[in-house]
């Protein structure tokens, strides 16, 4: 078996896995609304139904700029500030190399899987890149 | 999920016009604001003062 064959998929319940999502505004725009990140080969994730998000971590690659007061809200569908309620896009939340997001966290998944998002609001971004780790175990018990 | 509500309220709507492999959605609802709770009222400022 390859290096780093071994995902998500080959782990077991009780076993921590991970899933990384992308946003990179030169790809999905930064448009106000609630964009849908990706995996970060730039294809739809999302995460499982029952899971249990234990960690957040955002890891900024490119800091998010805006020309007015653009505010970034991070989540899933349903729940668009479960990791970070709307802050500014210059707060040092999404300014700093990496941080934690536990707004919310831990936080269980309902009964169907979930896209991770980035609610944009006020004012549009024009640029930013940041990845999303998501520690998470799968629930055996719905 | 063409549609659905955030857990404020919120009802979010998926964007026909983001560009093509971009899921956005756009907020098309705002959840009405909580009513303010009632302020108490003010206690009269007339004291009866003891003699």
């Amino acid at each position: 078996m390859a290096d780093d064959a071994i995902g998500n998929a080959e782990l077991e319940n009780t076993m921590q896995k991970h899933a990384v999502f992308l946003y990179d505004a030169t790809v999905q725009g930064g448009a106000i609304g609630a964009v849908t990140l990706t995996d970060i080969n730039g294809n739809a994730a999302t995460l499982p139904a029952h899971a249990v998000i234990t960690k957040v971590t955002y890891d900024k690659l490119q800091a998010p700029a805006s020309v007015g007061s653009a505010t970034i809200a991070l989540g899933v569908t349903g729940n668009t500030d479960a990791f970070k309620a709307a802050t500014a896009f210059d707060n040092a939340a999404y300014t700093a190399s990496a941080t934690h997001m536990h707004n919310e966290i831990p936080l269980k998944v309902g009964a169907a899987a979930v896209s991770v998002l980035g609610t944009i609001a006020t004012a549009a971004l024009i640029a930013g890149k940041f990845r999303l780790i998501i520690e998470y175990t799968d629930s055996v018990l719905a | 999920m063409d549609e659905w509500t955030d857990k404020n309220g919120d009802v979010y709507r998926l964007d026909a016009d983001a560009p093509e492999g971009v899921v956005r959605y756009l907020l098309v609802k705002k959840a009405k604001a909580p009513a303010k709770a009632k302020a108490p009222a003010k206690k009269s400022k007339s004291k009866s003062k003891k003699e």
